[in-house]
């Protein structure tokens, strides 16, 4: 048993390697890798959950400007696991990459990783969240407070004479829970803004993923039967709510949910005239403009600004 | 005093949720709406399909801890089936196949090769949610239940008013109570938890019982992703994700041992209440999601003390 298992073992090692390296040469195409800066260089791109589809947007956009631009772009998948991240750091600077663009899972674990990568002095651009250490080339992120508040001016816009709001939360404590909530809260909560003619009726937590949005959602209609708006912070919880309103049948109480993120089962639910809209995070913008610093900087050193506030933009296009 | 306490013995989880139900409805009597109730049995089905097999495991003194994937590996390949044109009786069939094989392969290296099942069931779940991106991509599938008139009826379908998922929930309960309690198959789960060699030599068929509790787990947990699949109308490659926690804590707050042997389905049954309960009632009080953790947490404490007391 225990040799089969040692063959076995030593098979899948072969053939994995063998995959890796037929996708290294589909990505090269026979170009050699080894020079430094400019092009032909190597991008480390580290994504933190490659799960959440509306992310494939930023890590297709880096590589589409990264291949215009006559990069490699190696991806690394984080898995939405704050502790590989740094090890897949460490990987990157033993392939000896030109440049990281990183989409931190959260703000300090691969800091000590990065410390190293900087002290390369190889330019780290921190992409929708930061990392606490000096030496970033630059920090580009959607502008979430403002965000919020431009989802809560839409709202008041829409619906002049005010309403009931449900407010559904991602994971409490991270960094865009408090600032689009915030943003959103500052407009509408009449706590906070005297001439808001709307009431909170109830928040929630969806934990930025479907399945729990959409079971506090049946809690909130089994609660409520006078909900005029559902705000949910990101588009994943929103489509869990329009299916709990589906499943419970209250289709015809108008209720207007609201998302956050421009993913693409936003846009299929108000083509369908079931979500109102979506805040936008202008996700290939901040990809492309990641590339474009860290080739300006390799090419002759210029350095962007250090914190890049990104804006949204209210679709509600049909 | 010792018929009482075995009163309690039997009743102490009952106890625990009835205390629960009247807190919620005296703050906010729409809890016992038959709305709501009707939904707080939806929202445990998912939960008390797993928890049901997790039991059986429980009862042989093995753990399974792949349920979770498996939930997500059946549930992404019944969303790519029915999105790539598959009837969705044919792909549910074969799914739930599938979720009796994953379980299988568990069982056999637990019985055959007498591996550890928390290393075995702990490598597993990794592999299988690793299959599950590498055919997804990452990516959900969407819009699963539109062209599926029989996927969509096993969340949104009901009989005489009542939710398929809690008719699937309470009939699964009944056919595997009969299992455990009146065949000699059940019989056997007992024995083995309570002590596998001598199982062994009064001839009762350990490695073929304790292969079946797994193919019962993984072929729950396979049901448990039709449903989900269903609910949400989409595939999600991290469904599933620390749902085996939840089933482990509803089992054992249902009064069933972790080291095997002792424990009863009723008690699971129970258990799987007291957390959904937990969860809707806590939003409909509208406990903040900061208290919410800590009094879940408290409450399986709780139930687990009140247990334990009362075996001793």
């Amino acid at each position: 048993m225990k040799r089969i298992s040692l063959f076995v073992l030593a098979l899948l090692l072969i053939v994995l390697s063998a995959c890796g390296s037929g996708n290294d040469k589909g990505d090269n195409e026979g170009e050699a890798t080894n020079d430094d800066g400019g092009n032909g260089g190597t991008i480390a791109l580290l994504m933190a959950d490659l799960g959440n589809p509306f992310f494939h947007v930023l890590s297709d956009a880096v590589e589409e400007q990264g291949k215009e631009l006559g990069y490699e772009v190696l991806v690394y998948d984080g898995q939405n696991d704050a502790s590989k991240q740094p090890s897949q750091v460490e990987d990157a600077l033993q392939q000896g990459v030109d440049a990281i663009i990183i989409n931190p899972a959260d703000e300090s674990s691969t800091a000590n990783a990065l410390k190293d990568a900087i002290a390369q002095d190889i330019p780290v651009v921190t992409v929708d969240r930061e990392v606490d250490i000096e030496g970033i080339l630059s920090y580009l992120v959607t502008d979430n407070t403002k965000g919020g508040e431009l989802v809560g001016k839409w709202l008041e816009e829409k619906m002049p004479e005010g309403g009931k709001v449900i407010h559904m939360e991602g994971i409490i404590g991270t960094a865009p829970q408090r600032e689009r909530g915030g943003g959103f809260l500052s407009v509408i909560d009449p706590a906070q803004n005297s001439d808001s003619k709307f009431t909170i009726l109830d928040t929630a937590v969806g934990e930025f993923s479907m399945a729990p949005a959409e079971a506090a959602m049946s809690d909130m209609l089994s609660k409520h039967d006078d909900i005029d708006v559902v705000f949910a912070q990101n588009d994943t919880m929103a489509v869990g709510v329009v299916r709990a309103i589906e499943t419970a049948g209250r289709e015809d109480d108008g209720i207007l949910v609201l998302g956050f993120d421009g993913a693409k089962e936003a846009y299929d639910l108000i083509d369908e005239g079931k979500m109102a809209a979506t805040a936008v995070q202008d996700f290939e913008f901040i990809g492309a403009e990641a590339v474009n610093y860290v080739d300006t900087y390799l090419k002759d050193g210029t350095k962007p600004e250090e914190e890049v506030l990104v804006d949204v933009f209210m679709s509600d296009e049909k | 005093m010792k018929k009482i306490g075995s009163l309690y013995d039997k009743y102490g989880t009952i106890v625990v949720l009835l205390v629960l139900v009247l807190i919620v409805t005296s703050i906010n009597p729409k809890f016992m709406t038959m709305y709501n109730i009707l939904n707080v049995f939806r929202q445990v089905s998912i939960n008390g399909l797993i928890a049901f097999g997790m039991t059986f495991v429980i009862l042989t003194a093995g753990i399974d801890l792949s349920v979770g994937a498996i939930l997500g590996l059946t549930g992404m390949i019944l969303g790519l089936m029915i999105t790539s044109g598959t009837p969705d009786f044919i792909a549910i069939v074969a799914v739930l196949l599938m979720g009796a094989l994953l379980g299988l392969f568990n069982g056999v290296l637990i019985s055959k090769i007498k591996l550890q099942a928390f290393i075995v069931t702990l490598a597993t779940m990794t592999a299988f949610r690793g299959i599950t991106m590498i055919i997804s991509d990452g990516i959900p599938a969407m819009n699963v239940t539109s062209n599926a008139p029989i996927l969509d009826f096993f969340s949104q379908g009901s009989v005489l008013g009542i939710p398929f998922p809690m008719i699937l929930f309470i009939a699964s309960f009944l056919i595997l109570l009969v299992l455990l309690q009146n065949t000699s198959f059940g019989r056997g789960v007992y024995a083995i938890g309570g002590n596998e060699e001598v199982a062994r030599l009064s001839s009762i068929p350990t490695d073929r019982i304790k292969t079946m509790v797994y193919v019962i787990s993984g072929f729950m947990s396979s049901l448990a992703g039709v449903i989900l699949t269903s609910r949400l109308s989409s595939s999600q490659p991290t469904a599933g994700m620390t749902f085996e926690l939840d089933a482990i804590a509803a089992v054992v707050i249902g009064g069933t041992s972790l080291l095997g042997g002792r424990g009863r389905l009723f008690g699971t049954f129970i258990g799987v209440l007291i957390i959904g309960v937990l969860n809707n009632g806590l939003n409909i009080i509208g406990v903040s999601a900061f208290y919410q953790q800590f009094i879940k947490g408290v409450v399986i404490l709780l139930a687990v003390i009140l247990d334990r007391k009362n075996s001793q």
